[in-house]
């Protein structure tokens, strides 16, 4: 492949070539109650390749299969060629280097039958399923993938990456009269069929917990002290922090970039957030991004005030800094964009009781079922929550949806716990355009004093 | 080659079917009023099923390479679950338009032209405009071991046009869409650029909301949010469900009796127009809701299969992965009231433009909360401007119960067509 594609950019054009090749074999299996829902193996290969010239702007093509590669670079050019355009296009540099990255493929998932992959579903969702007679449907998924990645530039870029990954989810819904309560769990990292066994005891947390989501009672809607844990913080910090730290998205919205100019406060002192692709088997963590440029730990947030953004090499180069590793594409078919990869929020000092103990009446929020945020605002529906009274933790109480203004609310951050964690969930971020990635999150428990809960619409 | 795959399945297989697709996209992207981007993708897809010693196999490429494709779909059967499927015959085929050999055949500068000619009529606003436009030319072909091998053209065009403006250091988004088989017409380009300079005006004025209860219009693009629960019952698979509160079969009174909806793939030239299904199923109109009670369900092929039910045309496959069943065209009926008395209808509350809905809602039980990216006052019947930034939340199936009033003028917003209908009860905070 490598002489391919070296042969191939020899004769490239352009000013700039990138060629961005890939080849994935994955599987997928689902049971939906104690039902199969399917069983698939699939094999996809193809690529895109971008174009730039002096002047011009960006020519695209994108392909299936490597058969056309030598036409799709041609007609990236002339693309290219057609798009005068009155502001130079100019790219931050990455290292020119040659290398190889083949991670520990960890019993490698191609050579596990597509049937062993089947018994090991169905056990776990037939434990789940047998757990409580209030259990009345499940759905359970399994899927792995070993992807191998050529990034390839005209420069004299030649890069190679080879990649598995593997994914559990559980959804549990227990029921009970007209009663339906859910609980999920998921999980995923850059490993193989030997780091599967880790996951025995999610589906069956998923199951205890939509059953004791019956019982549990409505939170009243209002302002509460709350206490976020790692999961819910993670979520949190992505959606309201890492999305307004991605260069392009701030380039296409000037009100935001002036917002969001370094040295402007956006959180409480003991807030300190980063972003890091480089971070160790995370599903987030990728040696280099979809342009070639190296990942590495960014920060964004130091005592709480901006200090980084999150850049692709055309951000850079327009901002005269260096490309940070984040251009990432959901898959070849997309054009990469400033992303994230593994978003943290930094560790602070002291336990969970300490964060509890001086609340008389708060709400421990916990995991994170998606939220929204629209840059000024944002809301994240817990996956469930504990009363916090006199101190200590309550009972366990229905999911509640937190809402507020972003900067208001993480400046009320008051207490850092030093429990970091990164969260092996299964999460992806979608954004039009670039496509769906694979993310990480990491957070130890923090304590915001006054956050709005919206608690269960109903 | 689906024929050569069919063959050498029907060898290995008691049956089997396949269904070929293939797309060439072409997008232009105009920001500032300059053209930044052009691209084309070129894909092909090719997925197969096959029914071996009574169970099911999928398997999809998109390479030549039958022979895995086929080794694949056996292994995929053999550690799948028995099934009682059963693959149609060939049927004849309604016509769809799909496919415009001019929207197929406009070149790169003709695409051009189309924003260039928004950008122009756009020029007199204050407001900052990025435009794209993409242009699919796709094939389908569906072939099956009875005889089924049904094919279409489709093309797509899609125009999104956005005019943006600072207000009070807010950034205030307003969108339009068109999409259809054919170039839009000129009229409907019209529509679009006096939709935006509407809004614009609009957007001139703040204004402020308290929280609580609140009548609200939503408009025909925010619609399909509080729908997706919806969308989710009246897919056959849900009564199959011990988890599906909503339990709906024919009869079930489910909805405001002023909510009507439709499957329409015949409707002309539009995202989800189809002579035929993935499955080889020919296309039908399905009425699904009528005044409030659910008149019919959606199936897939296995779907129907197994709850006896014959099937309605509704499986769509990607390249990878089995047939899901999945709605063509969903039009929800025009009613009777004009906008004007729309607006009335909500007295003192709120127009919901767009929200952000990109998240996973608990679609089950209905539950949502989405944030309102774009919004509109209404004071005494009046916009009055624009909704500062809220959340508004609440059980879609509940409110879909609260219907007061539909609005008598029919939008599209790519395969999902809506009147602007007004709900009362929805909270705001």
């Amino acid at each position: 492949m490598k002489n391919l594609l070296t042969d191939v950019l020899r004769s490239a054009r352009a000013d700039h070539t990138e060629i961005r090749l890939e080849r994935t074999w994955a599987t997928a299996i689902a049971f939906r109650g104690s039902r199969l829902e399917g069983a698939t193996t699939a094999i996809e290969s193809g690529g895109m390749v971008r174009c730039l010239n002096r002047g011009r702007g960006w020519g695209v093509a994108s392909f299936t299969g490597f058969d056309q590669l030598r036409g799709m670079v041609s007609l990236a050019n002339e693309l290219s060629l057609a798009l005068p355009v009155a502001t130079p296009i100019r790219l931050g540099d990455i290292p020119v280097r040659s290398e190889d990255h083949a991670a520990n493929l960890d019993g490698d998932v191609r050579g596990v039958s597509l049937g062993a992959k089947r018994d090991l579903l169905e056990r776990l969702n037939q434990d789940m399923l047998g757990s409580d007679r209030r259990i009345v449907d499940t759905h359970v998924a399994y899927e792995d993938a070993v992807t191998e990645r050529w990034l390839a530039t005209s420069a004299g870029v030649m890069l190679y990456d080879l990649r598995p990954s593997v994914r559990l989810s559980a959804a549990a819904v227990a029921r009970e009269e007209s009663f339906l309560e859910r609980a999920f769990e998921s999980w995923s990292v850059r490993g193989g069929w030997h780091s599967v066994e880790a996951a025995d005891q999610l589906f069956r947390g998923a199951a205890r917990r939509a059953v004791a989501l019956l019982a549990a009672p409505r939170v009243k809607a209002g302002t509460y002290p709350v206490v976020l844990d790692s999961r819910c913080m993670g979520a949190l910090v992505h959606q309201a922090i890492g999305h307004l730290c991605e260069a392009d998205t701030l380039a296409e919205r000037p009100d935001l970039d002036r917002l969001m100019q370094p040295g402007q406060r956006v959180a409480s002192d003991l807030v300190t957030v980063g972003d890091d692709g480089s971070a160790s088997s995370l599903s987030g963590s990728l040696p280099f991004d979809d342009e070639g440029a190296p990942t590495q730990n960014t920060l964004l947030v130091q005592h709480g005030v901006l200090v980084g953004r999150l850049h692709t090499r055309e951000t850079a180069g327009r901002a005269g800094q260096r490309p940070t590793g984040n251009a990432r594409a959901g898959s070849f078919r997309r054009v990469p964009a400033a992303r994230l990869t593994n978003t943290y929020v930094a560790n602070g000092r002291g336990t969970l009781d300490d964060l509890i103990r001086s609340i008389p009446l708060g709400l421990y929020c916990c995991d994170a079922m998606g939220g929204e945020t629209t840059y000024g605002r944002f809301s994240l529906r817990t996956g469930y929550a504990h009363l916090i009274r006199n101190g200590q933790l309550g009972e366990l109480t229905k999911p509640v949806v937190l809402a507020g203004d972003i900067a208001e609310t993480l400046q009320r951050v008051d207490g850092i716990a030093g429990d970091f964690r990164w969260n092996q969930l299964g999460s992806a971020c979608i954004r039009a355009g670039s496509g769906r990635i694979t993310v990480s999150e990491g957070a130890p428990h923090v304590r915001v004093n006054g956050v709005l809960v919206g608690g269960e619409p109903v | 080659m689906i024929a050569a795959l069919l063959e050498r399945a029907s060898r290995r297989a008691a049956q089997a079917d396949a269904v070929l697709k293939t797309d060439e996209t072409t997008s232009l992207e105009f920001a500032a009023g300059e053209l930044v981007s052009a691209r084309t993708a070129q894909c092909q897809g090719l997925s197969l099923r096959v029914v071996a010693e009574g169970r099911a196999g999928f398997s999809g490429t998109v390479s030549d390479d039958l022979d895995d494709l086929l080794e694949r779909a056996l292994a995929s059967a053999a550690a799948g679950d028995p099934t009682v499927l059963t693959l149609p015959p060939p049927a004849p085929l309604p016509a769809v338009l799909t496919h415009v050999p001019r929207a197929a055949a406009a070149t790169v500068p003709e695409l051009v032209a189309i924003c260039h000619l928004v950008r122009d009529r756009m020029a007199g606003e204050q407001a900052e405009l990025s435009i794209s436009l993409e242009r699919s030319i796709g094939s389908v072909r569906v072939a099956n071991s009875r005889g089924v091998d049904a094919s279409y053209d489709a093309s797509l065009v899609s125009l999104a046009v956005r005019a943006s403006r600072l207000r009070t250091g807010r950034r205030v988004m307003i969108e339009a869409r068109l999409s259809g088989a054919d170039l839009p017409a000129l009229p409907d380009l019209e529509a679009v650029v006096g939709m935006l300079r509407q809004r614009l005006a609009w957007a001139e004025r703040d204004t402020e909301i308290a929280p609580g209860r609140q009548r609200v219009l939503f408009l025909p693009a925010a619609l399909p949010a509080l729908l997706q629960p919806v969308e989710q019952g009246l897919a056959g698979k849900a009564a199959l469900e011990r988890s599906s509160l909503a339990g709906w079969r024919r009869g079930t009174r489910a909805l405001s009796e002023l909510l009507s909806l439709t499957d329409d793939p015949l409707a002309s030239g539009r995202p989800g127009s189809r002579p035929v299904d993935d499955e080889g199923i020919p296309s039908r109109t399905t009425p699904l809701v009528k005044a409030g009670t659910i008149e019919g369900l959606i199936y897939d092929l296995e779907t129907a299969s197994r709850v006896g039910a014959a099937p309605t045309g509704h499986g769509r496959r990607s390249t990878f992965g089995k047939p899901q069943t999945a709605c063509t065209n969903l039009v929800v009926e025009a009613g009777q009231t004009s906008w004007r008395d729309l607006l009335a209808a909500v007295g003192d509350g709120l127009v919901v433009e767009r929200v952000r809905a990109a998240g996973p809602a608990n679609v089950a039980g209905g539950m949502f909360a989405f944030p309102v990216t774009l919004g509109w006052r209404v004071v005494g019947g009046e916009v009055t401007g624009l909704l500062p930034e809220v959340t508004i939340a609440g059980n879609a199936h509940d409110l879909l119960n609260r219907i007061i009033a539909v609005g008598s003028d029919l939008f599209w917003v790519g395969s999902r067509a809506a009147p602007p209908v007004v709900v009362e009860g929805v909270s705001l905070f």
